[in-house]
């Protein structure tokens, strides 16, 4: 009697009974989310260690020895699909691992030119800058006016043409003639991503008359289409209007005024203007209301939504984030199709698996990472916290809904943004909760209005006006406001944001720990990231450092010494990149400005400067010839040893200075030409100029902005830091 | 049985595909070293200036060698004056004010 208790006991035992763990599993398994992992982490891997990376599959391989024990125990089944899914991780990594090195390999592979080059190619693309229009030219044929050399080739040249009415059409086959520069694999410490994706290996400048038209090719489809759509939109809505349109549509803001872009950058609600799964999730709408309006069959209606959307984001030029978008979709509507049912998390999966095997380098383009995190984002954590939230007392559905949508993207976006920019917006989550949801209207509407537009062009005033009207509404508060004090930005994520990341997942209701279980584990998991953030964060332990900046001819120096940050400027800065750097650096306030260069470089430095911090003080050298025209900033002209907020420094010659860094010589070089005097010796030398009037200063270390090959430079490692500390100067990556 | 065979094949094809759509467009002989790019170094610097003095109210003329951030007051007390000289700070640090280029070295030059 007593032994049937026990065994009625043991078959009635409750499921959820283990210690750590509710149900049967600890985690659901999803393999393609296995699948995507392994192959992205054989890019990465890659990426940092080389050939190494295969090393990996030795420490996967003992996994296999799991099998024969899940064998043993749990059945033969299971332990099929784990050797399976062992075996499918380790081949995907490798696959991850070679395909990436075979593109980059493709890549370099591209003859290397420079200098002065004749050019025919084809245009294929056509585009706008601030102040510039941007055609990219195809089927490229290169002579080099040096050597002779002839290159032929598949990769892109990207012609920048100041000065406008250049009028060149898409097709058109043109012969110019332009100094021409080769883009790298890896330049200013980041791999050169868009240029890769792109398939545009050169670049040059130009002017609109150097262009001969040497006949037209058909050109291609999704271009003409583009191009079409555009003169409609132009023709129909006044210029702002339009290109905030076009933007929208088709995700090419070149044509948008940069300072209203940047405020939408600003406001954390530019992701409006990357076709993603919000616009091809309306599109697919309309397409699938269209076709249900017309009682078209399951499977007809299944192909002209797919042929409807694929069409679209060709429209778009393939964009990551619209590709990524256009695979859930088609994921989603397949499984509708079939009656399966639908994971979030596979599906999100298959599409980051495809847009890598499309292109490994992907995994390095800003708008891929932005699109998957915020994506994936919103499947791990977005219904979580919408429970969570619907538990408060009179909280409205919806707004939970909405609330748990932002939120989750917001967090899961946080390293990317910090890390790609600089910056995140305190108020992106408030403007993405109100914002989206009538911008989301608005785009339909839109989108509904262009199309009519593009196929009755003569109607496109008419039919445009309404979608207009209710634009310049939607929008008007983000381009009234300035959302640049709203800026969280002075640190960075690093290898870190894989901490974040795992941090996100395991708090998530994917993992079905007890809560006691994920209380201690994320106690000791912030405590970790704390720590680590600020090990990369905090520069501390040193008497004094400086910050070295460098960006296509826009080079600069940070000093900082106790409270007060001193700029040494060599040559003229950029506005774009000093506004990056400021933001990241967190500086607000230039306590002194030194102007190493000419007169002209020293008067387009500061107003330059002036547009992101307030400046304290400028000094240039007496022997420039500097006229001081500047009301709002005290200017001095200093012959000899100056101090400079507690740091001595002379103008050792006409673009040169001396300092002293806290008992260590350190020189700065513009430029030297010929007639140059005799230069001091230093311990450090920062150079812009790497030519031989150079070799004549002795240095123990030297750094160069520009390419310098065999030598530390910015072009090679990206910013630089420079402490020193007992007797020691530090020069490592900056943060 | 069958049903796991099917899957293996399934997944088989999957690898396949991704592999194909991979590395097909680009065939090229694969990079082999790592792309990313790490730098750093280190260099120990000399912590020291040299200063000459001359002049008549100077006991021990001659070149001087002292670490970064002394004083005038231990300056002035290590060349034999017994008092600072007008115009210096004797708590301050010594700038670099008054060097003048020698040999390639900034040179602190003071005529007392």
């Amino acid at each position: 009697m007593k032994r049937k208790k026990e065994e009625r006991a043991v078959r009635f035992k409750r499921v959820d009974d283990h210690l750590l763990f509710y149900g049967l599993r600890v985690v659901n398994f999803r393999p393609f989310l296995l699948f995507a992992l392994s192959f992205a982490a054989g890019i990465l891997v890659f990426y940092l260690c080389g050939v190494y990376a295969f090393l990996v599959n030795l420490v996967i391989l003992p996994a296999f020895v799991g099998f024969i024990f899940i064998f043993r125990k749990k059945g033969r089944r299971i332990a099929g699909i784990f050797l399976a899914c062992t075996a499918a991780a380790c081949v995907l990594f490798s696959i991850g691992s070679i395909a990436f090195a075979m593109r980059i390999a493709d890549f370099e592979q591209a003859g290397e030119v420079s200098g002065d080059c004749y050019i025919a190619g084809v245009v294929e693309e056509i585009g706008r800058t601030g102040d510039s229009e941007v055609y990219t030219l195809g089927d490229l044929t290169l002579v080099s006016g040096e050597t002779g050399e002839i290159v032929r080739t598949q990769y892109r040249l990207r012609m920048y043409v100041y000065g406008g009415g250049a009028d060149l059409s898409l097709g058109m086959r043109v012969i110019t003639d332009a100094d021409v520069t080769t883009y790298e694999t890896w330049s200013y410490g980041r791999i050169n991503a868009s240029a890769i994706l792109d398939k545009v290996r050169y670049f040059a400048f130009s002017q609109a008359d150097s262009f001969l038209a040497d006949g037209q090719e058909m050109p291609d489809l999704f271009g003409v289409v583009g191009e079409h759509l555009r003169d409609v939109i132009f023709a129909g809505m006044d210029d702002s209007t339009a290109a905030l349109t076009y933007a929208m549509l088709t995700g090419n803001s070149g044509f948008m005024d940069e300072d209203v872009l940047q405020n939408f950058r600003y406001g954390g609600v530019a992701h409006i203007f990357a076709v993603s799964g919000l616009h091809i999730g309306i599109v697919c709408l309309l397409l699938t209301y269209v076709c249900k309006k017309l009682k078209l069959k399951l499977l007809i209606r299944f192909l002209i939504v797919t042929a409807g959307l694929v069409f679209y984001a060709g429209v778009c030029s393939f964009s990551p984030s619209s590709v990524r978008a256009l695979i859930m979709c088609e994921v989603m509507l397949a499984m509708k199709y079939k009656g399966v049912q639908y994971d979030r998390l596979n599906s999100v999966s298959i599409a980051s698996l495809a847009v890598l095997a499309i292109n490994p380098v992907h995994l390095f383009s800003v708008g891929f990472l932005l699109s998957v995190s915020a994506s994936a984002g919103i499947i791990v954590l977005g219904g979580h916290l919408s429970r969570n939230l619907k538990r408060i007392p009179y909280m409205p559905r919806r707004v939970a809904d909405a609330l748990g949508t932002a939120v989750s993207a917001q967090i899961c976006t946080f390293p990317v943004l910090i890390d790609s920019f600089g910056y995140i917006s305190a108020i992106s989550f408030v403007l993405n909760l109100l914002f989206i949801p009538i911008i989301s209207t608005v785009y339909a509407v839109l989108f509904v209005g262009c199309v009519l537009a593009a196929i009755f062009p003569f109607a496109s005033a008419v039919l445009l006006f309404l979608p207009e009207y209710l634009l310049r509404i939607a929008v008007l508060p983000v381009m009234m406001a300035d959302f640049k004090i709203w800026l969280i930005s002075g640190f960075s994520f690093g290898g870190c944001a894989l901490l974040w990341y795992a941090g996100i997942y395991f708090l998530s209701d994917k993992i079905n720990f007890r809560a006691w279980v994920k209380a201690i584990a994320s106690v000791l998991l912030s405590a970790v990231f704390v720590g680590l953030m600020f090990l990369r964060n905090a520069f501390f332990g040193y008497d004094g450092f400086m910050t070295v900046h460098g960006y296509y001819g826009s080079n600069f120096v940070l000093l900082h010494e106790g409270d007060s940050v001193v700029m040494i400027c060599l040559g003229t800065p950029d506005s774009e990149h000093l506004e990056k750097v400021f933001l990241q650096q967190n500086v607000t306030r230039i306590d002194a400005l030194v102007a190493v260069g000419t007169a002209s470089d020293a008067n387009v430095a500061l107003p330059v400067v002036l547009e992101n911090a307030a400046v304290e003080k400028m000094y240039v050298n007496a022997e420039s010839g500097f006229i001081d025209t500047f009301q709002t900033v005290e200017t001095e002209e200093v012959r000899g040893f100056f101090d400079c907020c507690g740091t001595d420094m002379i103008f050792a010659d006409a673009e040169t200075l001396w300092l002293n860094f806290g008992g260590a010589d350190v020189l700065l070089v513009n430029n030297l030409t010929e007639e140059e005097k005799n230069l001091p010796s230093c311990d450090l030398l920062v150079s812009a100029y790497d030519g031989e009037f150079l070799e004549r200063v002795e240095r123990k270390q030297e750094i160069y902005f520009g390419k310098a090959d065999g030598k530390m430079s910015v072009y090679e490692y990206g910013d630089l830091q420079i402490g020193r500390r007992d007797g020691i100067i530090s020069v490592k990556e900056a943060v | 049985m069958r049903e796991f065979i099917a899957d293996l094949l399934l997944l088989a094809c999957l690898i396949m595909v991704v592999a194909a759509a991979a590395i097909l467009p680009s065939v090229a002989v694969p990079e082999s070293e790592a792309v990313y790019q790490r730098g750093e170094s280190a260099i120990p610097y000399g912590d020291t200036f040299d200063v000459i003095v001359q002049g008549e109210g100077v006991a021990a003329p001659g070149r001087y060698t002292f670490a970064y951030g002394v004083t005038y007051g231990e300056m002035f007390s290590v060349m034999g004056l017994s008092e600072v000289p007008d115009g210096f700070d004797g708590a301050a640090r010594v700038r670099m004010t008054d060097a003048v280029l020698l040999d390639g070295e900034y040179v602190i030059y003071l005529v007392l």
